[in-house]
């Protein structure tokens, strides 16, 4: 046996030789109906992919929430992204305790081959706790246990360990990843996020009715979820004994769960208005605004990683759901499953990718002038269920809210990133 | 205001319920005009249990015919408003609390947007009902605890063609039967301004804000009678009604009808979702219950009057 | 999670899992995975009390109905009642319990019934019977509960899972647009347990229903991993139904029918359920396909479904291998290749990876992991996604979930760890040249005395007690003894037999007729045609196949050049 136990040996090469050969026959070929068969396999690209490379590093933190005076913040175990340049005692000088939550939302291609290496950097609150960690697609289509992140089924990292995850994305949408290992715990921890594949008919101008973007949702064919702005809002919740107890050493039983804090990128109303990377937030970057200029289709990519079902209202504002779990609404005979409506019901572990048209400024509802002398309508995306939409039980609004903000004339420039915000 | 303001007849939704009173009325170029009181006042519940509660009501004309809210009584939920497609409506909310309210019905583009009406203030909200359907109104303001006191409301947008609940034929129906779902927590509501809502914790489940055995039940269907229910979840849970004996057949969530209906037993409504199925009365049977599939049907705790059975619970039958 | 608390887990885990694979004895029987149907249309059910076991060693009371018909053995869910569409089911329940009971039938019309009136439906009284009979409505999925005070009763288990099938068509869920695999037809039926509600009713004492606090969280009864334990094993004798759902790559040809996913929410809360690996394409809900106004297939796929408090959803499931990733016709790209296993951890040193990143493969584990994997099939959980329900109380990966198996597309493969010759000389090469079709080649020189012979066996090691339709497949030729390199010299065509040795006889079973190998490669593909328990051993031979090469006849001597010798199989 070589040191390295993955190595193979002869035996293991065999093996897969014979498993290849008849692996080798599913591809193609169209199934009796289209309700019985599975899904047509894409065929290999015939050039190879273009590859992107990514680094998350996984350790702990604390963030900020109203309502808990005099502490340090809520302790936290997240990702924060970290250069792949650096060895992994750089990496834990330089971002070990100073993990964010939601942690970094991930944007990929179609057709990319995606390589995102995980290093464990450990736990500054608790250097005694000596969990591994992974990362899990959650509702990737995976063709290999080994990348499917569960350390049950596969393979965990340990403390100063690396493991690079492999991924070939060949449906475009809106999905979540976070860590599999002890999840019931690291889920509610804050490993956290959304991660998000561009369909490769992003590029078309032609596509798009209105011939002003190339951004689509899906590979729709038609143009039906041609977006101007998109923005990538990721619900939570946070129960703070479970936080308190692992900071404290202490146990917490995961079916008493019922939390104080309903989050929109890791952040409660007001915190979710506030920009990216604003610096009363440190380690809670992403924001959850949304800015748009009338008229702009604005695609929503939501997902729900708490443990409790959420309805959700933008009132005034019709929502078209286009797609659910990365998959566009259209049955494989082509109806349009599609719909409208006004309440996203949205379970945990559940993704929807929402299509709005800002309305028009309405100088005669309330109206908001800004620092930088524009104005604009407030339309609340908001719970509707009263109990999140408050701070750890306070009167005032707090919670699971954000801002639709709808500006006069159209001062905003158009997207570079998703759910970028204009302070 | 001016004195021959269209009023629309606004009903307590309990006779409409069990009366199904069919409203069809020509769209109008005039406005619709509607004055909601928004007052405090008190819910009996079953076994002669009282909870405080916050209700719209309806205006009444005073000497001069002048809308006014003194002696008003506030209903949970509040009047349903019947508008006609495409009427243009004007909402004028009346506050007679000490703290802010909203008009909101989340289908609606209202012209005046979150406005919110002060204490103590009248604030006007228009829109044009351009699509029929089942909406819900409400107070958004002071972040929901309006809603747990009990300020929610039906409102139907019917289409021009009388007995169909949308444009199309498949919305045709016989009855129809609005089922506004919702929840009180009489200790929350002892105490709305300041109350912990994290600790919130609901023990009456109603339907048109009564719980079982006091709820209404929808009489005098026929085998082949088609009933419209017309759900709709003011409530803050995520709510399943099962329906026994029959399927019902789902035609449109939040009032934008379906593009492809399809058949239920148990269907969840969302919170603040309202939908629409149409139950065909089967030829065997003659007693249908509906019942919220979550189980809520206790009243209160144990030592609660009618404890069980209770609860969200109704029936749909043909005597 | 903390330390002390892992260390708990570990050993809760080990002994749940211990007799997952290689200790559980019991062949695979018909049944072992999958829906269990109790048939009807006349049924007889009694309802009664009884015990459930959850994982982390609690023992609950509940509340369920049996079979009468087999001795009222308390089971918990009650029996799942197939039926065909179209027939007069009866149902007749007798109530031991100490308060009124009933059955509703939610989706059925014209349930008519013979008892005491009650209020949702005609209930049997305490010690007394009613009778309820209706004809089976559409095809579908449909589940039955009491009727008689449900916040207390269903949440004390009285419920249970009804099939109606098209008449004629078991292998349809609604009509010919949703065939699936009848072999592939599971059952998830989803409820969740408040133990102090139990305890309180268990002891006569009050209980507030609104304070409901659920701890267990359920599949068909089981709490993981007692979930994918097989259907009906000794030690969960009160939870006949496992859910351990075991599928096949999609393939168009060899496995062209998605599974039959039916799934049933009789708890009261909704449950996210998120099945990892593919996506479930929903069919249709409480009992009727879902489809366009004209019928068009209006299906939509999902990797997590929330599913209503006493709703039901189907799904069709096929599981696609997306990029068939394979050693040499398609490996991963080379930065994709997997570090040292010293680098990565294994969970409580207790893993169902194969240590492979491609499937049907077994790559080595670490010597302190514990594998539970047969030959390199996939792992993925199926589970509620509210996490707090992927518990047992108060550990975590328990709960409601099961696993999603993913076998090899050609079931297991075995290749030769040794090789013996019966009659002949070795010439060249070894046993691990009969690993692949390629140039290496094990040679066996034939006799040279009376009939030329060459005649050897290879032997397999590892095969799983259980293991199933096994076949045999070997590739070889036969060539002058002038044979060098890769020239291979016309002989005459020498008739080759393949056997297999029976444990149980002592003897060499034939695999079918002798074929004719001559000097170009010839492929005999056969199955074995004895019980397979017979020709994988046991005791001091356990997991020992042997497989014949028997290759005789003149006039000239010769060589048996071996290419590749392999068997497939159904591991258990």
């Amino acid at each position: 046996m070589t040191a390295s136990r993955w190595s193979s040996t002869r035996r293991e090469f065999l093996r897969a030789v014979g498993w290849g050969a008849a692996g080798t026959v599913a591809a193609g070929g169209a199934g009796v109906g289209i309700l019985i068969g599975g899904r047509p396999l894409t065929p290999a690209a015939a050039a190879p992919n273009p590859e992107v490379k990514l680094g998350l590093a996984a350790t702990d933190g604390h963030i900020t929430l109203p309502g808990r005076p005099g502490d340090g913040g809520l302790y936290i175990f997240g990702f924060i992204d970290v250069p792949l340049t650096q060895t992994v005692a750089q990496l834990s000088a330089n971002f070990k305790g100073k993990a964010q939550h939601v942690a970094p939302i991930l944007d990929f291609k179609q057709e990319n081959d995606i390589y995102l290496t995980l290093t464990n950097l450990g736990l500054v609150g608790r250097p005694d706790l000596t969990d591994s960690h992974t990362i899990h697609w959650h509702g990737f289509r995976t063709p290999s246990a080994l990348f499917d992140g569960v350390p049950e089924v596969s393979v965990a990292v340990p403390i100063q360990r690396q493991f690079t995850y492999f991924y070939r994305p060949h449906n475009p949408g809106t999905y979540m990843y976070h860590c599999h290992f002890e999840d019931v715990e690291h889920v509610q921890m804050g490993m956290t996020s959304i991660v998000f594949v561009r369909p490769t008919q992003d590029g078309s101008a032609a596509l798009d009715p209105l011939g002003r973007t190339t951004t689509y949702a899906y590979n729709d064919g038609d143009g039906s979820t041609a977006y101007d702005r998109h923005f990538a809002i990721l619900l939570n919740e946070i129960e703070e004994r479970q936080h308190d107890a692992d900071e404290q050493i202490q146990e917490f039983i995961p079916t008493d769960f019922d939390p104080q804090y309903f989050t929109l990128n890791g952040r409660v109303y007001p915190q979710t208005v506030l920009p990216n990377g604003d610096p009363a937030l440190p380690y809670q970057p992403v924001s959850a605004l949304v800015q748009v200029n009338p008229g702009d289709r604005v695609l929503l990519r939501l997902a729900n990683l708490g443990y409790l079902q959420h309805s959700m209202q933008l009132p005034g504002i019709a929502l078209k759901v286009v797609g659910e779990d990365a998959v566009l609404r259209r049955s494989p005979s082509g109806v349009d499953t599609s719909y409208l409506t006004n309440t996203l019901y949205l379970g945990p572990g559940e993704a929807r990718d929402v299509l709005f048209t800002a309305p028009p400024f309405n100088p005669g509802a309330p109206v908001t002038t800004d620092g930088q002398g524009r104005t604009y309508n407030t339309y609340l995306f908001k719970n509707r269920d009263f109990r999140k939409l408050s701070n750890h039980g306070a009167p005032g609004l707090g919670g699971m809210a954000t801002e639709v903000r709808v500006y006069q004339g159209a001062p905003l420039p158009a997207q570079t990133s998703v759910g970028q915000t204009y302070a | 205001m001016p004195a021959h303001q269209k009023i629309r007849s606004l009903l307590v939704l309990a006779v409409v319920a069990a009366a199904g009173i069919l409203v069809g009325t020509p769209a109008s170029a005039q406005p619709v005009s509607i004055d909601l009181c928004v007052e405090a006042g008190s819910i009996t519940l079953p076994g002669g249990v009282t909870a405080n509660i916050w209700g719209f009501a309806l205006a009444v004309p005073d000497a001069t015919n002048q809308p006014t809210c003194a002696g008003v009584t506030p209903h949970v939920p509040g009047p349903l408003l019947d508008i006609a497609q495409n009427d243009t409506v004007r909402i004028a909310v009346h506050n007679d609390l000490a703290e802010p309210v909203s008009f909101e019905a989340p289908g609606e583009v209202v012209n005046e947007g979150a406005a919110p009406v002060p204490a103590h203030a009248t604030v006007a909200y228009t829109f044009t009902a351009s699509a029929p359907g089942t909406y819900l109104y409400q107070s958004a303001a002071a972040a929901g605890r309006q809603l747990a006191m009990g300020l929610y409301g039906a409102m139907i947008v019917r289409p021009p063609t009388a007995g169909r609940a949308y444009g199309g034929a498949g919305s045709a129906y016989d009855r129809e039967a609005p089922l506004v779902l919702s929840a009180i927590d009489p200790a929350f509501n002892a105490n709305p301004g300041t109350a912990d809502i994290h600790g919130y914790h609901a023990t009456y489940w109603l339907i048109n804000g009564k719980a079982y055995p006091d709820t209404d039940p929808v009489h005098g269907v026929a085998a082949g009678t088609r009933v419209l229910l017309r759900y709709l979840n003011a409530g803050f849970d995520n709510t399943t009604m099962l329906l026994l004996g029959a399927h019902e057949h789902v035609i449109a969530r939040d009032a934008h009808e379906l593009n492809n209906p399809f058949d239920a037993v148990a269907e969840t409504v969302p919170a603040g979702g309202t939908e629409d199925a149409i139950v065909t009365i089967p030829a065997a049977g003659t007693r249908f219950a509906l019942y919220n599939r979550q189980l809520h049907l206790t009243n209160g705790t144990p030592a609660s009057p009618n404890h069980t059975p209770g609860g969200m619970l109704t029936f749909i039958q043909v005597p | 999670m903390r330390k002390l608390r892992r260390l708990g887990l570990v050993l809760v885990l080990a002994a749940a899992t211990l007799p997952f694979v290689p200790a559980h004895p019991a062949a695979a029987a018909p049944g072992a995975l999958g829906l269990v149907c109790t048939d009807g249309p006349a049924f007889h059910l009694t309802a009664n009390t009884g015990y459930i076991e959850t994982p982390d060693g609690n023992s609950v009371f509940m509340w369920s109905y049996a079979d009468t018909g087999t001795g009222a053995h308390f089971q918990s869910p009650g029996p799942v009642l197939c039926v065909n569409q179209g027939e007069t089911v009866t149902v007749t329940l007798h109530n031991t319990l100490p308060e009124p009971a009933s059955l509703v039938f939610p989706g059925q019309e014209g349930v008519t019934a013979t008892g005491a009136a009650g209020l949702l439906a005609t209930e049997a009284p305490a010690g007394g019977d009613a009778t309820y009979t209706f004809t089976a409505g559409q095809p579908g999925t449909y589940v039955y509960e009491s009727g008689s005070d449900p916040s207390r009763q269903v949440a004390m288990g009285l419920y249970g899972a009804l099939i109606v099938r098209p008449a004629g068509h078991v292998d349809y869920a609604y009509d010919a647009g949703t065939r699936f695999s009848p072999a592939q037809e599971y059952l998830i039926l989803l409820s969740e347990i408040d133990p102090d509600l139990h305890h309180a009713v268990e002891t006569g004492a009050t209980y507030d229903f609104t304070q409901l606090h659920n701890r267990y969280f359920a599949v068909n009864g089981r709490e993981f991993p007692d979930t994918i334990q097989d259907n009906g094993v000794s030690w969960l004798p009160n939870q006949p139904y496992g859910s351990l759902v075991r599928v096949k790559p999609y393939d168009p040809v060899r496995n062209p029918l998605p599974a039959l996913i039916r799934m049933a929410n009789v708890g009261e809360l909704n449950h996210p359920y998120h099945p990892h690996g593919n996506h479930l394409r929903m069919i249709a809900q409480d009992g009727r396909p879902l489809r366009s106004p004209a019928g068009a297939d209006a299906s939509s796929e999902h990797f997590a479904e929330t599913i209503g408090s006493g709703q039901t959803e189907d799904f069709l499931f096929s599981w696609t291998d997306q990029d068939s990733w394979d050693t040499v016709a398609n490996p991963f790209p080379s930065g994709a290749n997997p570090p040292s296993y010293r680098n990565l951890t294994f969970k409580d040193e207790n893993t169902w990876f194969s240590g492979s990143p491609y499937l049907g493969a077994k790559g080595t584990l670490p010597t302190t992991v514990t594998s539970q994997n047969l030959c390199g099939e996939w792992y993925f959980p199926w589970h509620s996604h509210a996490l707090n329900e992927f518990s047992n109380f108060d550990a975590g990966f328990g709960g409601m979930a099961t696993l999603l198996r993913v076998d090899p597309a050609s079931g297991c493969t075995g290749y030769p760890a040794s090789t013996k010759i019966l009659a002949g000389t070795p010439r060249s090469g070894a046993y691990t040249a009969l690993g692949a079709a390629d140039t290496l080649s094990y040679q066996v020189n034939s006799t040279t005395a009376g009939t030329p012979a060459a005649d050897w066996y290879g032997g397999f090691a590892g095969i799983p007690t259980g293991s199933t339709n096994i076949n045999v497949t070997y590739t070889g030729r036969t060539c002058a003894t002038t044979a060098s390199g890769s020239t291979c010299p016309a002989v005459a065509a020498v008739p080759t037999t393949l056997s297999a040795w029976n444990w149980t006889t002592g003897a060499w079973v034939p695999l079918g007729a002798a074929a004719g190998v001559g000097a170009t490669d010839t492929t005999i593909s056969r199955p074995v045609p004895v019980a397979p328990t017979s020709v994988i051993g046991t005791g001091a031979n356990l997991g020992q196949l042997r497989v014949r090469v028997q290759a005789a006849g003149g006039p000239a001597n010769f060589v048996t050049q071996a290419n590749l010798l392999l068997i497939t199989y159904d591991a258990p």
